[in-house]
């Protein structure tokens, strides 16, 4: 189901508006509702088909740390500044191989300074991404994993699951509440 | 002035049980003088099956058959008693050693406390990581504490109107040499009170200064002999594994129980570590490991955190012997700062998921970005220490142009078939200063899979810098 996406100037997509908590904790910001405490997957063909378009709103209203795990390049600030992110709350965790990405992604999450962690995390079993989904659930932090598009054939235990093509998403898997809903 | 004895009088198996050995094996010491090896004490597992002091080994052996035989290692008994001297400092000024015990003057921090309850209750907490059996002594006089502690405990506030329990106490709890209280015995002298009642003068001629010495001291009629406990500026505590360790899993137990020892060391000291080294003893070899943490810690969980972290991604040499923990530089904790209202403590959890990171990935692994005005793209950034505070944006940071929300580490070479110029050329002519300048025509393109790029093309060609997405 093709759902247009955010416009593609999200310097007007400036207001915060969050749902109150229930089931399934949403942060909602525009167009993109994020489920809070869970396991969310965003599935691309390839870096670099719009995943700021999602992050720079989510990040200008997102208040505590945010780590980024083996981004696939430098998240450039110069662009990141213009668009509102606060860099004081980034952390960039480089790390090469997949046992330590999921490692440190668990670790964030389980620290108890309640992060939302993204995680560009190439392969991951199923087994591996429940334990972070309950890492989540448990240290109260919120994991976005950035994944090849292939990956949409695997069962998943993300709560949300969406694909990213040429600026436009499609939704995977989510229920109504916790979906992509048109601009 | 009121002093507090505290006694160990199972020393020697509560560093047993240190080691790991469980509680419930039957363990002995052997009494060191003679040819003959009898049994010199017992723990509680032995006295159950029926050993007691003074047997020889084959009868013990033959009564339990697992026993486990112990030496006197008078250098770990003095670690043990420096380490119980060190999680006391809190509440006392003045520290004496005994044999097997440690006196504190608590009169004077009485006030802090409130009452001896309360001291007694946070004393308890405080030494309670090191594991050791104790029994306590209250009374006026350091001598008569110790009495009492090694009596099986017991408080004597006052001795003049208490004159009868002090009168009560047993003889052959003194630290007083084994036959001189065995003469004491046989010449019908087995409390304390009966000491009192013969003239000091005879005593002395009939048993020797010691007695006298010891007497006038129970009263308060001499100092004590003891020495000051003089904390040290090092901390070192080592272990012997009961069994050779292959793995580092192995080692939790034993290293768990160095970083509670060196916690509660420095926590009676108020003072933290930033570093500590590990020795691995192995039988060819002694492997030392440096473990860092950010700042000063003196917490159990973060000091063993740190070393777990570390010691994860290595291989062990060979099979693990003993482990030991030493701390140099000790530096006093400062209160951390922060802002109001529990942010502190989601700081320090930060704060603790950094080193964390960076003990496992290294340093240089984990960081922040911060802003540079440079025209020079991949000048305009730089990365900063994840602990630093990132600065607020220096003045003229903003580009000209759209920027790329990604960039490359290097600009990589493409050639410009594959691409559609969507919008351009933006000039970027800099740095002239310094040697590194560009001269580039920078253009907004879409590849042949749909992404938005940032392209530039200079004297040597056409390059893929970035991508808005």
């Amino acid at each position: 189901m093709e759902r247009a996406f955010l416009p593609e100037h999200p310097r007007l997509w400036r207001g915060a508006r969050a749902l109150p908590p229930g089931r399934h904790r949403v942060f909602a910001q525009g167009a993109l509702s994020l489920p809070l405490e869970n396991l969310s997957e965003c599935l691309l063909p390839a870096p670099g088909h719009g995943e700021w378009q999602i992050l720079a709103p989510l990040l200008t209203c997102w208040d505590g740390p945010v780590l980024l795990i083996a981004p696939p390049w430098i998240p450039y600030p110069p662009a990141l500044f213009a668009l509102g992110v606060p860099l004081a709350s980034l952390l960039v965790v480089e790390a090469e191989t997949p046992p330590r990405r999921l490692w440190a992604a668990e670790t964030a999450l389980r620290s108890g300074c309640r992060p939302l962690v993204l995680a560009w995390i190439e392969r991951a079993d199923f087994t591996a991404l429940r334990r972070l989904r309950l890492a989540a659930a448990e240290g109260r932090g919120t994991l976005l994993l950035f994944r090849p598009l292939e990956a949409a054939a695997e069962p998943s235990p993300a709560v949300l699951r969406f694909a990213l093509q040429e600026g436009r998403c499609r939704l995977l898997k989510g229920s109504a509440a916790s979906s992509l809903r048109p601009a | 002035m009121l002093w507090l004895a505290l006694f160990a009088p199972e020393l020697p198996f509560d560093l047993l049980k240190r080691q790991g050995h469980p509680p419930q094996r039957p363990a002995a010491l052997l009494a060191s003088d003679g040819r003959v090896a009898l049994i010199a004490a017992v723990n509680a597992a032995a006295h159950r099956a029926g050993l007691t002091p003074g047997q020889s080994l084959a009868h013990a052996h033959t009564l339990a058959p697992g026993l486990l035989l112990l030496r006197r290692d008078p250098k770990a008994e003095d670690e043990a008693l420096e380490r119980l001297a060190s999680c006391a400092y809190r509440f006392s000024d003045r520290i004496l050693l005994a044999e097997g015990a440690v006196l504190l003057e608590v009169g004077g921090s009485l006030r802090l406390f409130g009452d001896v309850e309360t001291l007694l209750a946070r004393l308890h907490d405080a030494v309670s990581p090191l594991g050791l059996t104790l029994r306590q002594g209250l009374a006026p006089e350091p001598e008569l504490a110790l009495l009492l502690a090694r009596s099986g405990g017991g408080r004597l506030l006052d001795p003049v109107r208490q004159r009868r329990t002090l009168a009560a106490l047993p003889l052959a709890a003194a630290p007083l040499p084994s036959a001189l209280v065995a003469e004491l015995a046989e010449c019908g002298l087995s409390s304390v009170g009966g000491l009192l009642q013969q003239p000091r003068a005879a005593l002395g001629e009939r048993f020797g200064p010691e007695l006298v010495a010891w007497l006038a001291r129970l009263l308060g009629e001499r100092p004590p002999p003891y020495p000051a406990f003089v904390p040290q500026e090092r901390f070192h505590a080592a272990l012997d594994l009961p069994q050779p360790a292959h793995t580092v899993p192995e080692l939790a137990f034993a290293l768990r129980r160095l970083c509670q020892e060196l916690a509660a060391c420095l926590s009676g000291r108020h003072l933290g570590v930033e570093r500590f080294l590990l020795c691995l003893r192995s039988r060819q070899s002694l492997e030392e490991i440096e473990v860092s943490l950010r700042s000063p810690a003196a917490q159990a969980e973060r000091l063993f955190a740190a070393a777990e972290t570390v010691l994860a991604v290595r291989t062990l040499r060979g099979p693990v012997l003993g482990l030991s923990l030493e701390a140099e530089a000790l530096l006093p904790l400062l209160p951390s700062q922060g802002t109001l209202w529990g942010t502190v403590e989601a700081e320090g959890r930060l704060a603790e998921l950094i080193e964390r990171l960076e003990q496992r990935l290294g340093e240089a692994a984990v960081y922040r970005l911060g802003l540079i005005a440079d025209h020079r793209p991949e000048r305009a950034f730089y990365r900063l220490s994840a602990s630093a505070d990132v600065p607020p944006a220096p003045a003229g940071c903003a580009p000209a142009g759209e920027r790329p929300t990604w960039l490359l580490p290097a600009p990589r070479a493409v050639a410009i078939a594959d691409y559609t110029l969507l919008a351009g050329p933006e000039r970027i002519e800099s740095g002239w200063w310094d040697g590194a300048d560009i001269r580039r025509d920078y253009y907004l393109a879409r590849d042949r899979a749909g992404r938005r790029c940032w392209l530039f093309r200079d004297r040597r060609g056409w390059f893929l810098h970035g991508f808005f997405a």
